[in-house]
């Protein structure tokens, strides 16, 4: 047996193993199967919801509003991690500042965002971007600050350019940072999406999981979550896949 | 004779307390110096504030094309040794491709040119480093215990190259170490730091004129004991 299928073979058990189990104990009717369906049940739903078009519409809309509020987040939040990070009259004015916001729950603006917003795209890709922007700020910021010293004066010897050094040493040395903190992003975007779609919308697999709950169709709502936490998890590993291609050096130094 | 390095009444206080304390320094240019002494006695602060990284008071008469090597490499791990070996250089820069590869031999490294810095040993990181900080031709060297953190036989092997470095490009060299031998086999000149304060100087051991081979000889076992005596 090649290495790769053992691998696959490995990864695969326990998630068959648990769906057994899942399966037998839907079927034996010890919990009501309505409440509880087995997952063979929750597969159907899913074909039906994807054969019916439901499902690729809301998934789509979600997955658009994660990614521009990913991407809004994730600039501004390594952009000011950045300068704060290393100029230390913008630390003294901003952090104070972003620290005291930091702490509030995300999901917290949701309502306030609604005001100021309703409940179009905007208001679910600012909320996005918003909660995406303090974890991605966090590192990006400690990472700046922790640029290893001997790094910066090799660097302050060898190039006169502070655009040179900030480009091709702060950034690169805090980027092992900036990644951990994009990882922690994407998981908290897809929480938003969800909780922004449940509190108010129209599309979406928070709104296609909320009507569901309505008509008590507990096979469609977890085909929604199903779908859910495959994107999430997508989305981690194609970054992360994608942050080893373009940057090979992490993955040997870490 | 006109000095590369010159220092005066050279005081640095880090923390409230005095580190080094009323340094005069004289370094010849193509002179390679070594500055030995205990563990906490200032030398690296002494490089440092030669390098312009620490506030000091009293005068200090340096180049401004300085190059630098520490003990933790201070390769780029982001880089290639190609890359590192080019950083800072401009396109302005003589032959600048010539002058990476020149310096990727020099190294001994252009079989390596496309690694990173962790796919390589510390021995060849530490070659890189040097080799980086010699493409820029600096007028001056400064060499933090660059083979502290490598082992023995390693270390052999990389004074050994630098002397043929150095005897190549005759840069000035000034070395901070503890280790007294480092010191004797590649210096000139070697200076006791003790407490903050330049003491004893050896001058009469010069490996450049005898070869690394020398440390075996009776007068290089006769220094060591010497300076050993006046740490």
């Amino acid at each position: 047996m090649s290495a790769h299928v053992k691998r696959i073979g490995l990864l695969c058990a326990p998630v068959v193993a648990l769906l057994f189990v899942w399966e037998i104990i839907s079927r034996s009717a010890v919990i009501n199967p309505l409440l509880f369906p087995p997952p063979s049940l929750v597969a159907l739903a899913l074909w039906e919801l994807i054969r019916n078009g439901v499902l690729i519409v809301d998934a789509a809309v979600s997955l658009w509003r994660v990614l521009a509020g990913l991407s809004i987040g994730i600039l501004l939040g390594v952009s000011t991690g950045l300068l704060t990070g290393r100029m230390q009259t913008l630390d003294s004015v901003m952090s104070p500042a972003i620290n005291f916001l930091r702490p509030l729950p995300p999901v917290a603006i949701i309502p306030i965002v609604i005001v100021w917003l309703g409940i179009d795209d905007a208001a679910k890709i600012f909320s996005i971007a918003l909660a995406v922007f303090f974890p991605v700020w966090l590192n990006t910021h400690i990472g700046a600050q922790r640029v290893v010293q001997e790094y910066l004066w090799s660097a302050e010897l060898l190039t006169r350019s502070k655009f040179t050094i900030f480009s091709r040493v702060v950034l690169p040395a805090a980027l092992p940072f900036i990644v951990a903190g994009v990882r922690t992003a994407i998981s908290t975007a897809f929480i938003m999406v969800f909780v922004s779609e449940l509190a108010g919308a129209q599309s979406g697999l928070g709104y296609r999981i909320s009507i569901t709950q309505l008509a008590y169709r507990v096979d469609q709502m977890m085909a929604g979550l199903v779908v859910l936490a495959l994107f999430s998890a997508l989305c981690d590993r194609v970054f992360t896949r994608t942050v080893l291609r373009l940057f090979p050096w992490l993955s040997l130094h870490q | 004779m006109t000095h590369c390095i010159e220092t005066r009444h050279l005081t640095v206080r880090r923390g409230g307390r005095k580190v080094l304390s009323d340094i005069h320094l004289q370094v010849s240019p193509g002179e390679f110096v070594a500055i030995v002494g205990k563990s906490g006695v200032g030398k690296s602060t002494l490089l440092h504030a030669l390098a312009g990284h620490l506030p000091y008071s009293g005068e200090i008469n340096i180049p401004k094309k300085i190059g630098m090597v520490f003990q933790q490499f201070a390769v780029f791990p982001w880089l290639t040794a190609k890359e590192n070996i080019g950083f800072g250089l401009t396109m302005e820069s003589k032959g600048k491709i010539e002058l990476i590869d020149e310096s990727l031999r020099l190294a001994g490294l252009e079989d390596k040119a496309q690694k990173y810095p962790a796919a390589l040993s510390g021995g060849q990181q530490q070659r890189i480093a040097i080799a980086r900080a010699i493409a820029h031709r600096p007028d001056v060297l400064l060499m933090d215990e660059p083979f502290g953190s490598l082992d023995a036989y390693t270390r052999e092997q990389m004074q050994a190259w630098l002397l043929d470095v150095w005897r190549a490009h005759k840069t000035t060299v000034v070395l901070v170490t503890h280790d007294i031998e480092e010191a004797l086999v590649l210096a000139d000149r070697v200076i006791v730091l003790t407490d903050g304060k330049l003491g004893d100087e050896f001058d009469e051991f010069r490996p450049s004129l005898h070869g690394i081979d020398a440390k075996f000889s009776y007068q290089f076992l006769q220094m060591r004991q010497k300076i050993t005596e006046s740490l």
